[in-house]
Order: structure tokens, then C-alpha cells, then sequence
């Protein structure tokens, strides 16, 4: 997707870019950035301060955490990239037949989407993941479930307005068949804005991520995911504070990247879609 | 406009913020040590009178504090109410209200002399009705499964200071588990409505321990006062306030601050990484008292791979005992070697061996077994099977079985061994551990006191009518388990017990882990704090005394 930012808004794109860039850069590199081994354990060396050996210390357990947070990148990215693929998955078909046939069909998909809205999402989510049991493919699944129905609300608003466009208009009456007109002019005038959505919610699913894993039903340890290393630092926030301080920071960082770059994204699309094109 | 994109993060910081500030402490409610309610205690100067407060987890139940019944705080019963009989230094049976007895030949038959002139706390005579009272009360309790009411066919007084108790089986504990915190102990007939009647509705605890019950907010704070009427020596203290701290990290405010006095052991643990904090602080104390329980490793004898003696023996060889007590738990407890620490009865020197730490001996053990690693990931093979296994704990009830699982699993990694870390919730964690046996391994503890050794043995290494032994399963260990439970003779009690144990370390049952130990921390301005004998008195609460 191409940055065709102008003038004031270029700014906080731009930083968000760099940081999602830089964060995914982390991700895929992280054996050749860690210093060490983000699972081996020294309890020799436990809670030790930063040094050259461990650039931001040690934990509990003596391991790097340094090395910790970058794998723990990879984690972060992996999970909710996952989650926003399945949910794109589940969301854009219904949304699509939703918006498209309307009438009976609509109706009772929307109706649907209304009830499981109903419920905050984050607690729902919280809920199959107890039914489920701890572990990370129950969480992610956990949370496709119950994150995909806003999405099909928006996607359906978009096909409705798209729908009524007068280049839809134009194919229909060339006499393309539904398949090829919803997904080849319908949809396509849907990425864009998905796509903002998407980047949006990264940042939110990364956080409810992390908050499941802080409560234990997410990462499995030893695995050195943000939101673990965050639950398992809180008891030396008297003693090293600092523990927690990183995983909170990187957390943090990389959701306000994924925000700033949806809100750099978001700008030009208003302006586009006032001249009328997609 | 960024408003949407900050309303998004603010929302998203939001949430975050509510997780964590709503989940912290062992599953408790998360209120401050200042809250409004709580504060209302702190009006008053404590100093002048012999007064101090103490922080408890959870709400004591005051109102519900019945001699008979299993609610409430334990240290709370054992301060108001007393048994006939007390456990002392590893497990020695002590006079209380009864000041001697005398056991038939053939233990069934018991006669306990009450001790004369003691009164309840309101003023009635403690006798032998009452003791009739107190017991008739829930011994004919089918759901009880304690021994004094399931071998228990007749209760009578005999005179006004004298009864007697017959029994359908010879079982030496008994007057160990005379010892409880409940619901063996003595209440006064006054407490129920009717008086006396005992189907009679609890309404007031009375009974005649040092102190009684004054003042209950519930879930805020309970005020206990010397009982005037003791029959010992009177306590120093005048009167203690449990107030309510729900959250462990809030507990340590509250002792940093001087809010409360004491906080620690069973009925207010304390965090350990919290205690280099503690150490430090110049207002503050540390009382140890070595505790009477262990963390071990159950295997599952349906595994076949943990069938194999080797592999059992190896996995005891390869975990460092030392350090998980030293590093990970900051030196409070010690280096567990057999299943039961020293503190418990019948435990020597002798007969609670462990296995040390011995990684290389434990990779010559596997291989020995026929165990090697021929594809190179870290985890050894036998015929084309890896060498893994699942640990299942919790960490809602024991937040550091977390770490000493990461460890293990580390450990175990470092002699090629896999190990699959599962953290359940408590109920899960349950029902993995008694009814479906889903795990390799499990992390499990034993339990306190009094029950040990021969309850916990009963309930962990004994087939029940229905199901195989929770643990580990040997016919051999369960016939001297049953063996010494009939016993009426000290010296064979001791020599079965010997065996026991012996059987148990050669044929590596369990790894055995970590021997805890109570912590507790007071202010400096408390004195004479001494540890007792059992979990639900862990402190001798009479004997405390402040200054300035």
C-alpha cells in the first residue's frame, strides 16, 4: 500500500510507518538481534542489572531480557496478525453477502452480529478462552470468534454504499455475473478503508492480547510473550521496577506505530472518496 | 482530525489499565489498604494499651465462627476455642482442656480427666456436658470423614470432669486429629439458640480460649479481646484488630506504612520478591518458622516412559533443590529431600533421603534406560518415541509454581528431557490432579500439620473403593500405610514408617522439591514474636507484647 501523504498529515504517518517497519523488522530478525537465548535460564545471574552481557538486564530467572523482548515481537506480531487474518477471513464473506443480497439474508446476519455485540467483546473473548483452556491457539481462536462481527458491520455499510455506485451500476447492466461484480467492483472499492480499519485494530487486539496473556490464559511459559512478562515482573515492582517497565513500553510503542499509521492512512481516503473515486 | 485516534489509544490504555489493576493479588478482590472503611480503624493511638493490628487475606467470618463447622478463619478458632488436647514440637500430644487420658489396651477405648475450674468466656462452666455438647454436635455428621466421628460409637460423661469415647477400630492419629483448629474443638452450650440444644442454630462464639470475639465488620476488620476468664496465663496483649487486606503487595504497603503491626504466614502470606523490601525496611522484623509442608513432582504411573525406575530417578537427579530454595524462594525454606520435612512426626535424619542434584548422573541413568537423542533436537529417543512430558500446574493458589516449573522445564531441557508447561485454573487444575489424571507430571504439595504424615499419605498413596491411588501406585507401600494406621505400638509405628519412606526413595515415586517456610514480618515496636507449632497458629499470639 502506497503512502500518498501531503502536506500536515505526513507526519504521524510517517512515524507510524517507520515504527510498525522498524517493530516487524524486530520481529523477523530477532536470532540475529538477540543477544542471547530468550529461554535459558542462568539463576545465577537473576535480576541483574543491565550490563554488556544483558543490555536491559535479567529476570527473575536470569534470563536476557533483552532477548525476551524481541522474541516477544515476533509473538505479539505473529498472534495478532493472525487474529486480524482470521477475522478478515469470517468478516469480509459475511459482510459482502450481508450488504450485497440484502433483504431476509441481511436481516438475520445483522441481527446476529447484533445479539454477539451485545456482549463486550473483551470479556466474551475472556469467556471461550476459560472454556477453551489456556494455551495460544485457544486464545486466538478465542478471539476470531468474537472479534470478526464489527467488521462485517462496517463491511456490510461500505457494500451497501458501494453497491448503489455508478461503475456497480455499469457492470451489472454489462451483464457480469454477482460473484464477479461483488468481488471485483464491490469489494475492491472496500480495501482501502478495511485496510485502515485493520491497522487500527492491530493495536487494539495486541493490547487485549497482551491483557489475556497478563491473566494467564494466552502464552504458555516459558514463552516470552509481552503481556506474560508484564504479569510475571508485577511482583518486583518494588524490587526491580524496571521489569516491567520494557514490556510496557514495547506494548505501548507498538500500538500507538500501528494507530499513528492507520490515522496517516485514513486521511487521504476521506479526501479520495470525496472526488468520487476508489 | 486525530481525535478518533487518540479516543482509540486512550480506550486501548484504558483497558489495559482495567486488566491490570483489576487482577492483581492470588484471585482476591483487589481493594486498597486504603479504603475509606479500612481507615475507620486507624483513629485510635495504638501504642498506649497493649493493642496491635494484624493483616489477614480474607474475611475471618466472625459471625459464622462455629466450633463445629469448617467456616471461617482457622487461626481465628484456634484462638478462641480449645481443644482438649494441643500439638506440640513435631506432632508431641500436649494437656489443654483435658489434662491427662488414658487409651484401652487395645485402643479403643478413651478416657479424658477434664481440667478443673475453667470457664467459657461468658461466664458458664466448661465440664464434661459441654465437651458431650461440643462433639455431639457434628460427630453423627455423616458428610464428616475425620476418624473421631467415623469410627466413633460411643460418647458418654462419666462424672462432671471425666469422658469417655469408644471406638470400632484401633487408629493412632486420633488424638492428633483431637489437635485440629476444627471442629474438635470446645464450645460453650450457650452459643446455639436454644442453649444447649445441639441441632440448636449458631448465633455467638464462645468459648475457652485466651481471647473472644468483640467487634466484626465483615470483610473489613474483626476485633478479638483478652477472655477474662482464661484458665492460662493471660495474654499480654489486651486486644488484636485482623483487618482485611485482600491484595499481598498491599499488605507490604500497609507494614511499610505502620498500618498494621504483623502480616504473614498462612492468613496473610507475603510476597517473597518483596522480601529484599522487607529486609531493608528499619521499622520492620522477620520471623521465620519452618513449616511442616513440601512442594513435590507426581508422576503418573499410566505413563510409560514414567514407568521406567531410570527415567523416575533421573528426573530427581537433574532438579537443583538447593536452588530453587535458595534463588528462587530467597532462601526462606530449604532443599527438599524426602516427601515430609523434619518438622513432621516420625521424620528423621535418617529416613528422609533425596537424591541430590546430579545432572551427569542422570544423563548416564537415561542412558542406561536406553534413552538417546539420535535427531539432534535436545529430547532423547527409545524406539522412535521422544522423551516428553506434560507438567500441569496453577498459579492462582501457588503463584511460584510458575517459576519453579520454568525451571524444571529447564533443567529437565538441559539432560533431554522435553517438558510441555500447562498452567491451569484452580478448577481445572483439580480435576486434572483427583479425577481425570490428564498430566505426565504434576506439581502438588502436601498438606500441614496435623495431617501429616498419615493423612496425607492415606489420601494420596491409598486406593479408595472407587479409584487407584491419587499418586503413586504400590501395593507394597499401601499395606504398611495401612499397617501403621492399625498400629498401636510407638516403636513399630516408627519402623513402618522407616520402610515406608525407604520404599518410597528407591522406587522415586515423586521428585520432591522444596520444604516451605512461614514468613512472617511485624514492626520492631512487637516483641516476644515467636513461631508456634502448627499452620493456624503460627505465631503464639499470647506472648506478644508492644512497646513504643
Amino acid at each position: 500500500m502506497k503512502l500518498d501523504v501531503k502536506g500536515k498529515a505526513k507526519a504521524p504517518a510517517w512515524t507510524g510507518a517507520i515504527l510498525v517497519a522498524g517493530i516487524a523488522a524486530v520481529g523477523i530478525l530477532a536470532p540475529l538481534l538477540a543477544p542471547s537465548d530468550p529461554l535459558e535460564i542462568h539463576m545465577a545471574h537473576r535480576l541483574a542489572a543491565p550490563s554488556v552481557e544483558y543490555p536491559l538486564g535479567t529476570d527473575h530467572l536470569g534470563r536476557c531480557v533483552l532477548s525476551r523482548l524481541i522474541y516477544g515481537t515476533r509473538l505479539s506480531l505473529f498472534y495478532s496478525l493472525t487474529v486480524l487474518a482470521v477475522v478478515l477471513a469470517i468478516s469480509i464473506p459475511i459482510g459482502l453477502l450481508a450488504g450485497y443480497v440484502g433483504g431476509r439474508t441481511d436481516r438475520i446476519i445483522m441481527r446476529i452480529i447484533d445479539v454477539l455485540l451485545a456482549f463486550p467483546s473483551l470479556i466474551l473473548a475472556l469467556a471461550v478462552a476459560a472454556v477453551l483452556g489456556p494455551g495460544e491457539l485457544h486464545l486466538l481462536l478465542a478471539f476470531a470468534a468474537v472479534w470478526w462481527t464489527g467488521y462485517a458491520r462496517v463491511i456490510r455499510g461500505m457494500v451497501l454504499q458501494l453497491k448503489e455506485k455508478d461503475y456497480v451500476m455499469a457492470a451489472r447492466a454489462s451483464g457480469s455475473s454477482h460473484l464477479r461484480i461483488a468481488f471485483d467492483h464491490v469489494l475492491r472499492g472496500a480495501v482501502r478503508p478495511i485496510l485502515v480499519l485493520a491497522s487500527l485494530e492491530v493495536g487494539t487486539i495486541m493490547l487485549a492480547l497482551a491483557g489475556l496473556s497478563f491473566l494467564g490464559l494466552g502464552a504458555q511459559p516459558p514463552a516470552p510473550e509481552w503481556g506474560v512478562m508484564l504479569s510475571d515482573s508485577r511482583a518486583y515492582i518494588q524490587t526491580a521496577p524496571r521489569l516491567m517497565l520494557y514490556p510496557g513500553l514495547a506494548i505501548a510503542g507498538c500500538v500507538l506505530g500501528f494507530n499513528l499509521l492507520a490515522e496517516g492512512l485514513r486521511r487521504p481516503d476521506r479526501r479520495s472518496e470525496s472526488r468520487g473515486g476508489a | 482530525m486525530p481525535f478518533t485516534f487518540w479516543r482509540k489509544t486512550i480506550t486501548g490504555f484504558t483497558l489495559l489499565a482495567m486488566l491490570l489493576g483489576g487482577c492483581s493479588g492470588a484471585g482476591g478482590s483487589n481493594e486498597a489498604a486504603e479504603t475509606p472503611a479500612a481507615k475507620g480503624t486507624h483513629g485510635m493511638p495504638q501504642e498506649a494499651s497493649g493493642e496491635m493490628t494484624i493483616a489477614v487475606s480474607r474475611d475471618v467470618g466472625l459471625d459464622k465462627l462455629d466450633a463445629g463447622a469448617y467456616e471461617g478463619s482457622m487461626d481465628v478458632h484456634a484462638m478462641i476455642y480449645d481443644g482438649l488436647v494441643r500439638y506440640g514440637e513435631k506432632g508431641e500430644i500436649e494437656p489443654a482442656l483435658a489434662e491427662t487420658w488414658d487409651i484401652s489396651e487395645d485402643g479403643k477405648t478413651y478416657t479424658f480427666h477434664l481440667r478443673k475450674g475453667v470457664k467459657f468466656s461468658d461466664g458458664s462452666e466448661f465440664n464434661a456436658e459441654a465437651a458431650k455438647f461440643s462433639f455431639e454436635r457434628w460427630v453423627h455428621d455423616p458428610s464428616n470423614s475425620l476418624a473421631v466421628a467415623t469410627a466413633m460409637q460411643t460418647l458418654e460423661a462419666i462424672d462432671d470432669y471425666t469422658i469417655r469415647m469408644t471406638f470400632d477400630r484401633a487408629y493412632y492419629p486420633l488424638l492428633t486429629e483431637l489437635t485440629f483448629a476444627r471442629p474438635v474443638r470446645m464450645i460453650s452450650p450457650n452459643s446455639v439458640e436454644p442453649a444447649g440444644d445441639i441441632k440448636g442454630t449458631f448465633v455467638k462464639p464462645i468459648g475457652t480460649g485466651a481471647w473472644m470475639a468483640e467487634r466484626y465488620k465483615a470483610d473489613q476488620e474483626a476485633v478479638l479481646v483478652r477472655n477474662p476468664n482464661y484458665w492460662g496465663e493471660a495474654p499480654k496483649l489486651s486486644k488484636i484488630t485482623l483487618k482485611v487486606i485482600p491484595d499481598p503487595q498491599s499488605r507490604v504497603l500497609a507494614l511499610q506504612s505502620g498500618e498494621v503491626d504483623l502480616a504473614g504466614g498462612a492468613m496473610g502470606r507475603l510476597p517473597l520478591e518483596s522480601l529484599a523490601v522487607l529486609e531493608g525496611d528499619e521499622s520492620l522484623n522477620i520471623l521465620r518458622s519452618p513449616g511442616t509442608s513440601s512442594h513435590f513432582l507426581i508422576f503418573n504411573g499410566k505413563n510409560p516412559q514414567l514407568q521406567n525406575l531410570d527415567v523416575r530417578k533421573a528426573i530427581n537427579l537433574a532438579i537443583d533443590k538447593q536452588s530453587i530454595a535458595r534463588d528462587l524462594m530467597g532462601g526462606i525454606g530449604s532443599e527438599a529431600k524426602g516427601l515430609f520435612p523434619a518438622t513432621v512426626p516420625y521424620v528423621t535424619e535418617s529416613n528422609s533421603q533425596g537424591y541430590g542434584f546430579d545432572p551427569e548422573q542422570a544423563k548416564t541413568l537415561l542412558t542406561q534406560a536406553g534413552y538417546a537423542d539420535e535427531d539432534g533436537d535436545g529430547i532423547a529417543e527409545k524406539d522412535g518415541k521422544p522423551l516428553s512430558f506434560n507438567l500441569v500446574l496453577q498459579q492462582v493458589d501457588y503463584p511460584e509454581w510458575k517459576t519453579m516449573s520454568e525451571m524444571i522445564q529447564s533443567e529437565l531441557k538441559s539432560i533431554g528431557i522435553g517438558v510441555n508447561l500447562q498452567v491451569l485454573e484452580p478448577n481445572a487444575y483439580y480435576d486434572a490432579l483427583w479425577t481425570t489424571k490428564a498430566y505426565d507430571i504434576i506439581i502438588y504439595r502436601t498438606y500441614d500439620d496435623a495431617y501429616n504424615p498419615h493423612s496425607f499419605l492415606s489420601s494420596l498413596f491409598r486406593k479408595t473403593a472407587s479409584a487407584p491411588a491419587a499418586a503413586w501406585s504400590d501395593e507394597q507401600l499401601e499395606e504398611m500405610i495401612a499397617a501403621v494406621l492399625a498400629s498401636t505400638n510407638e516403636a513399630e509405628r516408627q519402623t513402618t514408617y522407616d520402610a515406608i519412606f525407604k520404599r518410597m526413595k528407591e522406587e522415586a515415586m515423586f521428585a520432591t522439591l522444596y520444604y516451605p517456610e512461614e514468613l512472617f514480618v511485624y514492626n520492631k515496636r512487637v516483641r516476644q514474636a515467636k513461631a508456634g507449632h502448627t499452620t493456624f497458629e503460627a505465631i503464639r499470639w499470647n506472648e506478644l507484647e508492644v512497646g513504643r
